[in-house]
């Protein structure tokens, strides 16, 4: 009895002495949504988003009642020689412990990115409290001139930017978000680059958007907007692709999930343009390099199912031959995409695609000498494009309206 | 640690009973054995004694006395008309023993009826609702047992309701409970082994069992228990349940009890030994395991597919009663990358402004949440209405308006006590209770690391737990397949075929192979059931 209650004594004594170090409160912390990084080596401004809470919710009880009137985010800055130095300058100014875990995307400014992004990424890897799955962004300006920025109707921007992100991934696959993760994957293999969408401030009068009064008008003038695709050679930003380019790479790297495209009937016989779309369910793409006796050319094999949601043809879908005729025609649309981006690729030598690596897996003995001059290599490559489309359903409607109304009149 | 573990020593059996010191034969004078009754018994008021015959002739004189509350007044009545009747025809009151008891025998409407010896059982006799006759001159007594008096009646069990199954609970009447046991149970295998334990109380205490159903070594490990113990008064199956578990410092219960007669049938034929202790409706059963805490006598008599359903709501219920606090505490302090960032920004939202940490936010609701359900239980039930408004508008609208707890923790804490009733054993329900307040702390001190640190030791604890030489988590460590079907799940009862393994005797078996339900228009496929299982 007298061992039991020495062993308990001890116990609690242990239990209470530490003294619940890691122990955070929520109201200690200041969660941080989104993060910008601006600056080069040596001299770092760090941007954050921090969530008040109080001003998200309306109803609750409590002092706050604001809900619209009031921000729900505050941005500052603290600068530093290095981006763990000016984080822990923030103590200075921000009286809450900054908390990284939700940081829901990372945008990194222009000057950043030219510069290089070594450092950016070896923060998150070397730090467990800052996710590595967190999205990346790249600023066509300064990151901190973007967070600033509100994003109505959402609340936090921040997280506004990951769910467009997010949602262009599942419905336009335009430009294929990436996380810290996998850009640090993507640059530091054998093909070495990687694509960063990019996000700019669209519009005028941008500074509209910077007070939480935007939520009282129905229209701003400027908005955050996905605008293009940064290149990154490593780790610095060579240049941007516009949307056609990046969908084509959506394409070549099997990042199209879905996707809305217009084809051209050409066999109508009106003047005007007989414009149908078609709505990708099922996209999947197998690229594979093949060696030649030369040089390498590149397979692609891309095979689609969607439905027709817009139809302008005269063809009647109701018909085998008309469907057979429209899968060919989106093939075509399709393979004019994919040509579009390769045709960037070649010509910034950049291997966006990830080729090297197919190279390097599947003839690891040529990949040794190919490395050498892989630019000039990657340049020289034939692409061959094999698209298979099939329309799975023509939609409720047989003929198209503008078909039917036509032939009513003619008679 | 190892000193809660360890099981209990068993004390030296050592039988003293102050009554029966020094046994003392009737005297033939019956004036002497009134006076002495009267001596013995401090002139109570209740105690009644009632003389037939002529004092002065000094023949044929007799006297029955008794304890007036004890004994049924019907009976009393044609006892005494018989006595007086008997009395006038003063044809056997003669001084030899055998033929004026015989006589009095042959004449009295009584079935039981004992010779009783000495004064001292003489004693035990009235004060257990014996009438005595006393025949001067005879040196021997008749103690003709009309036990009655006042019995609250059958009634329906107020601890333990199902909504289907027999609503008739037991009573504080021993020998109600036990005839609602043998009507239950028509077998002469059913077994009852009485003891009287208690200096002062003389409460009689019987363990049932169903003899080849039962586990020899746990009969007489029980019977062992019983003997042993020596004590002033039990009044309650909770002194007999202290006295006689496997892990007395533990807080986890060895013995289950249960106020349901079905349920004392449905263990029995399981293999479990009963304990009725008179005075009270709870009847104790053993050995238990873990899993028995979980399961109410309804899920026998619902369908398989529900029960089974039920079985699991009841076990999640248990895991949030359990650990809901510690974990809202370990999440919110020490872990909040875990949360969904929305769910995240609403909790902050709740917290920013409150004045306590999580961790004595947490504390002081549960404990006023205890408070307020001692209360709910001690008031008289008139303020009962009055109790639940404050408790509803106090703590939970009031203090979130007022900003001092957040409107998560009223959540976490009230979803937390709705689970913890729907543990149907209450005192595994306690044990929870008790058990959580500990997580809590060590949720808040260490985290997710506290609370698995807290857990271990629990586990470690449960696994080396027994009673009654049944180990407490039986069916799942040691891993025993065959109980299996009564554990999560609760197999139909056509698939029932066995008692469960290490704690029923001899008897296995339950019940004949190809129960499974055919109707007679398909008897051809009469091979099938076995696949069925």
């Amino acid at each position: 009895m007298r061992r039991l209650w020495v062993i308990s004594a001890v116990l609690i004594i242990e239990l209470s002495l530490t003294a619940c170090g890691s122990r955070t409160e929520l109201n200690d912390l200041g969660i941080t949504i989104a993060t910008g990084i601006d600056g080069h080596k040596g001299d770092w401004t760090v941007t954050y988003q921090v969530i008040l809470p109080s001003a998200m919710s309306s109803s609750l009880g409590g002092s706050a009642g604001g809900g619209s009137s009031q921000a729900a985010v505050h941005t500052f800055s603290t600068q530093g020689k290095t981006i763990r130095e000016a984080i822990d300058i923030s103590n200075l100014e921000n009286p809450r412990k900054l908390y990284f875990a939700h940081n829901n995307v990372i945008i990194i400014g222009k000057q950043a990115a030219e510069e290089g992004i070594e450092e950016v990424i070896d923060n998150y890897f070397r730090n467990p409290d800052a996710r590595e799955t967190v999205k990346v962004l790249v600023a066509d300006r300064k990151a901190r001139e973007i967070l600033i920025q509100l994003l109505p109707p959402e609340k936090l921007p921040g997280q506004a930017l990951s769910k467009i992100l997010q949602k262009d991934d599942q419905t336009g696959s335009f430009y294929p978000s990436i996380s810290i993760y996998e850009l640090a994957l993507k640059i530091s293999s054998d093909s070495g680059s990687s694509g960063v969408p990019e996000v700019s401030i669209a519009g005028s009068d941008d500074a509209t958007l910077e007070s939480a009064d935007i939520s009282k008008k129905t229209s701003s003038k400027a908005n955050l907007r996905l605008t293009g695709l940064s290149i990154f050679d490593r780790a610095r930003k060579v240049g941007t692709l516009n949307q056609a380019e990046s969908l084509g790479i959506s394409w070549l790297t099997n990042h199209m999930k879905s996707s809305t495209l217009s084809f051209e009937d050409e066999n109508a016989k009106s003047a005007e343009k007989a414009l149908s779309s078609f709505r990708i369910i099922k996209a999947k793409v197998k690229v594979t390099p093949v060696k030649g006796p030369l040089h390498f050319s590149l397979d692609v094999k891309v095979k689609v199912a969607g439905e027709l949601v817009i139809s302008n043809s005269e063809e009647d879908p109701a018909k085998t031959e008309s469907i057979k005729k429209m899968q060919h025609q989106v093939e075509k649309v399709i393979e004019l995409q994919i040509k579009e981006g390769w045709k960037t690729v070649q010509k910034l030598h950049i291997d966006l695609v990830g080729i090297a690596d197919k190279i390097h897996r599947k003839y690891p003995r040529y990949w040794k000498e190919t490395k050498k001059n892989w630019p000039e290599e990657l340049s020289r490559m034939d692409i061959n494009i094999d698209v298979q489309a099939s329309i799975k359903r023509p939609g409720l409607f047989q003929k198209s309206f503008s078909n039917l109304l036509k032939s009513n009149t003619d008679q | 640690m190892k000193t809660i573990l360890k099981p209990a020593k068993r004390r030296p059996q050592k039988k003293a009973n102050p009554i029966t010191q020094t046994p003392e034969a009737i005297n033939s004078s019956l004036s002497h054995s009134l006076t002495l009754l009267q001596a013995k018994l401090g002139h109570s008021p209740d105690f009644i004694i009632r003389k037939f015959g002529d004092s002065s002739s000094n023949a044929g004189l007799l006297a029955i006395c008794y304890i007036e509350g004890l004994i049924e007044q019907n009976l009393l009545s044609d006892l005494m008309e018989a006595l007086i009747a008997e009395q006038a025809s003063k044809t056997s009151l003669t001084s030899d023993v055998h033929t004026a008891i015989d006589a009095i025998k042959q004449k009295i409407p009584t079935g039981n009826l004992n010779i009783v010896n000495t004064e001292d059982q003489m004693i035990a006799a009235i004060l257990a609702g014996n009438v005595i006759i006393l025949v001067d001159g005879v040196q021997v007594a008749l103690a003709a047992s009309i036990q009655g008096g006042i019995r609250r009646a059958v009634e329906e069990p107020t601890t333990q309701t199902v909504v289907r199954g027999p609503k008739e609970g037991f009573t504080e009447e021993l020998s109600t409970n036990i005839t609602l046991l043998r009507r239950k149970l028509r077998t002469p295998d059913l077994k009852f082994d009485s003891h009287n334990i208690g200096r002062y109380t003389q409460t009689r205490v019987v363990l049932a069992y169903i003899e080849g159903l039962a586990r020899p070594e746990v009969i007489e490990e029980a019977k062992k228990r019983l003997q042993s113990i020596d004590t002033d008064s039990i009044l309650e199956s909770g002194y007999i349940e202290e006295f006689i578990q496997d892990a007395p410092l533990s807080p986890f219960p060895t013995l289950l009890n249960t106020e349901r007669p079905d349920t004392v049938a449905g263990s029995l034929l399981d293999g479990q030994i009963a304990i009725f202790i008179d005075g009270t409706p709870f009847v104790l059963l053993a050995p238990v395991t873990f899993i028995k805490f979980f399961h109410s006598s309804e899920d026998y008599y619902q369908r398989y597919d529900i029960s089974t359903f039920l079985r699991i709501i009841r076990l999640f219920s248990f895991l949030i009663a359990l650990l809901l606090p510690s974990l809202y505490i370990a999440i919110t302090t020490f872990h909040q990358e875990m949360l969904p960032t929305t769910l995240l920004i609403t909790l902050a939202a709740q917290r920013e402004g409150t004045p306590f940490p999580a961790l004595l936010e947490a504390l002081i609701m549960e404990l006023i949440f205890e408070v307020i359900r001692e209360a709910g239980v001690r008031m008289p039930r008139v303020i009962g209405p009055a109790i639940s408004i404050v408790g509803a508008l106090v703590i939970g609208q009031a203090a979130v308006q007022a900003g001092l707890v957040s409107a998560a923790m009223v959540i976490v804490v009230s979803f937390t006590a709705i689970s913890n009733f729907v543990i149907p054993s209450f005192n595994m329900a306690s044990t929870v209770r008790l058990i959580r307040f500990f997580l809590m702390l060590m949720a808040g001190m260490l985290g997710f690391f506290g609370i698995l640190a807290g857990l271990i030791p629990i586990l470690f604890h449960l696994v080396a737990l027994q009673s009654f030489g049944v180990r407490y988590l039986m069916p799942f460590a040691p891993f025993t397949k065959s109980n299996m079907k009564d554990f999560f799940i609760r197999v139909p009862w056509w698939a029932m075929k066995t008692r469960p393994n290490g704690i029923s005797g001899p008897n296995k078996t339950r019940q004949a192979p190809h129960q499974y339900p055919v109707s007679s228009a398909k008897k051809g496929r009469r091979d099938e059931p076995d696949n069925q299982k």
